[in-house]
């Protein structure tokens, strides 16, 4: 089901929280919404949810060619899965699964035996098949989170949103997740839209992300298009680790990913710059050193091999030399 | 009461629990185990015939069941009215709001009186239901009114603090679900809202049985018709049967325990249930 | 935020019925009450409605209202902040029952609290022998009287007191110790300014009941006019002898205690509620 997004704005009070947001998705796409607090990403997903509404006249939401802009949540089939799970505390898990068929008018209203084996089979999908009689109090964050998309997969959604899905859990539980979910996409195959301020997040699961800052869209594309090529130095510097460097002599900045630092012996000719190592972190897969630059006094962050920092012998208080490959302004 | 030896380094324990238990004994526990002391002093013979009379169990069957039946009304238009003030915005409202608790601020002689005045044969209202040949003062209907008047603030206080704390996404997801208003009420908030109301009406209840200045004088107080318990137990005094009044006493006292501990017991299991 | 977004919001009829509904209830059951009280006491006029708040047993039964009042209600609040230090600073066996005790008085019906002083003052009761003897009067008397509204206004401070003292914790208490402080300067200077706000909430809570009182004081009381009559107890016996412009003369003096108690109530929410979002 394909989503249409034209000049959506949204305004609370004097706070602008969508400034004119164009956005088309695609069927089956698995779309992030990546940017820091206050983006206007959970805004976004809500309006296209039916959760909120845009401004009067001010932008249009169409899914698969319909205009559902006035129209209520009830009526937009968007499965909507919250930060917080909002499950329902006092049923069980069968019976918060079940909701969504059980409130349908008498004509559309599945038979008791039909609601069941749908919900005992999008149980069993989810992985929680023999928890149906739990109630949410007696699961973990990670069950809930899972009964929490169980129970909006019940209604057949067109489009399935999420917002901040892992954000209220363990880093182990995270990655665990996020694996489960990009298999899981690909097995049901709906389109979804998922809020994340994690960039790692967003670029490990999505098939495309959009990056928002200040209620407008930065840039959208594939998580490699963006890292790759990024379009402003806001996108730039949301989705990795990154320096600013000025180089002598030259009056603007440039910015350098600290793998981009190469890292030479303090004599090399080749070398552009001249530091010293102020801190070496090398508890983990790579070495990151931290150079205090000789002709600027700027620090700069650097990212080498284990290896090459065994062979070249480096450590704390010594000289290097630096030369910057592939650098952007 | 054992007191154990407080791992605190604040001082001022022994001075304040001992006032505590003191002022406690003396003001509270000592008067009321008085009641069962002089009620056991009837013997279990005495304790009964005390109680068993028609007028006793007329006054009974009143005080009760209007209690009971202006709990439940309480319940459903206390709901009402919790619901109304913290879920809608309208001019007016924060007025209201602080209207609820009059009467637990106004003297009850006072909201006696007027409800009478009100109600009786030439009063505002009761000269408009007169021709109908409604009889609200004096009448079973006036106590009910004047227990509902009473009851009010207990089930709307208890009540709004659960609804204010409501988690809202619950109502977004039911509302994405597809449920309409009514069927998120329904199958999503009111279930979660029910150990608070039922704790607020009982509230009302308690308060309603033993509830004496409200009451009399719009009751008529004719024994066995519009007679309520606290107005028995004044009478026996003034005749000096210091016996019936005690054994009326003691029975209230423990129907009022036994309360106690329902709305302490319920008020946990409020807390429990909602920390999920 | 508790109030509806659109997404969540009852539909207009809906909402217009149900505050159409709520509005006809209270008028009802609370405002037009209360317009009754006023009407009827300026019903006969300005000078009626002096005479009868002015005349000598209206004006003793204000002055003995308020003596009640002035002696109850500081010795609850002792109570209350003494109760509320022990349970909330310290930890003991028994202090769930004890909490129970404390909210036993609201749970026993008035004129049961007021028998209770006659079963062990009156002349029949457990001490009225000695009491004779001694040519002391408790009950029928004003000492039975502040005894009865004691009772019945014992749990208001403590109530008030107890959570917010157990929400606070005892770190700024225990900074304080350990700068030096006696454990009168650390409740003084630090334990107090943080409980003045629900201290006063409780004491004028405490003082509208104190007033008010009814039940509890007619029992004890022996209604002797000019003597043992608080307000309220004026009122009824105005009332009994269908002087009702009087009664509702002096009932008003009630009903603007209450109103004033009520807005006082809610001064002190709004207060509380501003320091709330400065933190």
């Amino acid at each position: 089901m394909s989503i249409v997004v034209q000049n959506l704005r949204r305004t609370f009070g004097t706070f602008q929280a969508l400034r004119g947001i164009n956005l088309e998705i695609a069927d089956h796409q698995l779309v992030a919404l990546l940017g820091p607090s206050g983006s206007g990403k959970t805004t976004l997903l809500r309006i296209i949810g039916g959760l909120d509404f845009p401004d009067a006249g001010q932008g249009s939401v169409v899914i698969n060619g319909e205009d559902v802009t006035e129209r209520p949540a009830a009526e937009r089939k968007a499965g909507f899965v919250f930060q917080h799970y909002a499950l329902f505390n006092h049923l069980s898990v069968f019976e918060n699964v079940a909701f969504g068929l059980e409130v349908r008018p008498q004509k559309t209203r599945p038979s008791k035996d039909a609601i069941r084996d749908r919900v005992l089979e999008l149980l069993r999908l989810v992985q929680l098949g023999g928890l149906e009689q739990r109630l949410p109090s007696e699961l973990s964050g990670g069950q809930r989170q899972r009964v929490a998309l169980a129970r909006a997969l019940a209604i057949d959604p067109k489009v399935l949103l999420l917002d901040e899905p892992f954000g209220a859990l363990d880093a182990k539980v995270r990655k665990d997740l996020r694996r489960w979910l990009r298999a899981f996409h690909r097995e049901i195959g709906v389109t979804t839209i998922f809020v994340t301020h994690d960039q790692q997040e967003a670029l490990e699961l999505a098939d495309v992300v959009v990056v928002m800052n200040e209620g407008q869209i930065e840039q959208i594309g594939s998580p490699q298009q963006l890292y790759d090529h990024p379009a402003t130095p806001f996108v730039y510097e949301f989705l990795g680790d990154v320096n600013k460097v000025r180089k002598p002599g030259r009056p603007d900045v440039f910015y350098v990913r600290p793998h981009e630092v190469k890292i030479l012996f303090a004599g090399d000719a080749s070398a552009e710059l001249h530091a010293t190592i102020e801190h070496l972190f090398a508890a983990g897969p790579s070495a990151r050193l931290t150079l205090r630059i000789q002709e600027s006094r700027e620090t700069l962050d650097a990212d080498i091999t284990r290896l090459q920092l065994e062979e070249m012998g480096l450590s704390e208080g010594d000289e290097v030399g630096v030369h910057l490959t592939l650098t952007r302004s | 009461m054992q007191a154990k030896r407080p791992r605190s380094i604040l001082p001022g324990f022994g001075l304040s629990l001992g006032f505590t238990l003191a002022y406690l004994g003396l003001v509270v526990i000592f008067p009321l185990l008085m009641v069962f002391v002089k009620a056991s002093g009837l013997g279990w013979q005495g304790f009964w015939e005390a109680l068993w009379s028609n007028r006793v169990w007329a006054a009974c069957r009143l005080s009760f069941g209007l209690s009971l039946f202006a709990g439940l009304l309480n319940g459903v238009f206390g709901l009402l009215i919790a619901w109304v003030l913290t879920r809608y915005r309208f001019p007016g409202r924060r007025f209201l709001d602080a209207s609820v608790d009059l009467p637990f601020a106004m003297p009850t002689a006072v909201a006696g009186i007027a409800l009478t005045t009100l109600y009786a044969p030439n009063g505002w209202i009761g000269a408009l239901l007169k021709p109908y040949g409604i009889k609200v003062a004096f009448a079973p209907a006036g106590i009910l009114i004047a227990m509902v008047f009473i009851g009010l603030p207990f089930v709307v206080r208890t009540l709004q603090p659960v609804l204010e704390d409501f988690e809202a996404a619950q109502e977004e997801a039911a509302a994405t679900l597809g449920a309409t208003r009514w069927q998120t009420f329904r199958r999503v908030v009111y279930p979660q809202l029910v150990p608070a109301l039922i704790t607020g009406t009982t509230l009302a209840f308690a308060r309603a049985v033993g509830e004496y200045g409200s009451v009399v004088f719009i009751a008529g107080n004719m024994p066995g018709k519009t007679e309520i318990l606290p107005l028995l137990i004044i009478t026996k005094l003034e005749q000096y049967d210091y016996a019936g009044a005690t054994a009326l006493a003691a029975m209230m006292l423990v129907v009022s325990f036994v309360l106690l501990l329902v709305i302490n017991f319920l008020q946990r299991k409020t807390l429990v249930r909602t920390s999920a | 935020m508790s109030e509806q977004t659109r997404s969540t919001q009852d539909p207009l009829w809906t909402r217009v019925l149900l505050i159409g509904c709520t509005v006809g209830f209270l008028l009802l059951f609370l405002f037009v009450p209360l317009a009754l009280v006023f009407a009827e006491a300026f019903r006969k006029g300005i000078k009626v409605y002096a005479d009868a708040v002015t005349e000598a047993d209206a004006l003793s039964a204000i002055y003995l209202t308020l003596t009640v009042a002035l002696v109850s209600v500081p010795l609850n609040a002792v109570f209350g902040i003494s109760a509320s230090w022990a349970i909330a600073k310290f930890s003991f066996k028994g202090k769930s029952l004890l909490l129970s005790l404390i909210d036993l008085p609201f749970a026993v019906s008035p004129v049961v609290s007021g028998l209770v002083w006659v079963l062990l003052f009156g002349a029949r009761g457990l001490f009225g022998p000695w009491l004779q003897s001694h040519n002391l009067q408790i009950i029928f008397a004003v000492p039975g009287m502040i005894l009865a509204t004691v009772f019945v206004t014992f749990p208001f401070v403590a109530r008030e007191l107890i959570p917010l003292m157990q929400a606070q914790g005892n770190d700024q208490e225990y900074a304080a110790l350990s700068l030096g402080a006696s454990g009168w300067q650390t409740f003084r200077r630090v334990t107090l300014p943080n409980i003045k706000w629900a201290l006063f909430y409780g004491v004028i809570l405490c003082n509208a009941r104190a007033m008010g009182e009814f039940g509890a004081v007619s029992v004890v009381s022996g209604h002797i006019r000019g003597e043992t009559n608080t307000l309220p107890l004026h009122v009824e016996v105005l009332y009994n002898e269908y002087n009702s412009a009087a009664a509702f003369a002096c009932a008003s003096i009630l009903s603007v205690l209450g109103l004033l108690t009520l807005a006082l109530k809610t001064f002190i929410e709004w207060r509380v509620g501003l320091r709330r979002q400065k933190h």
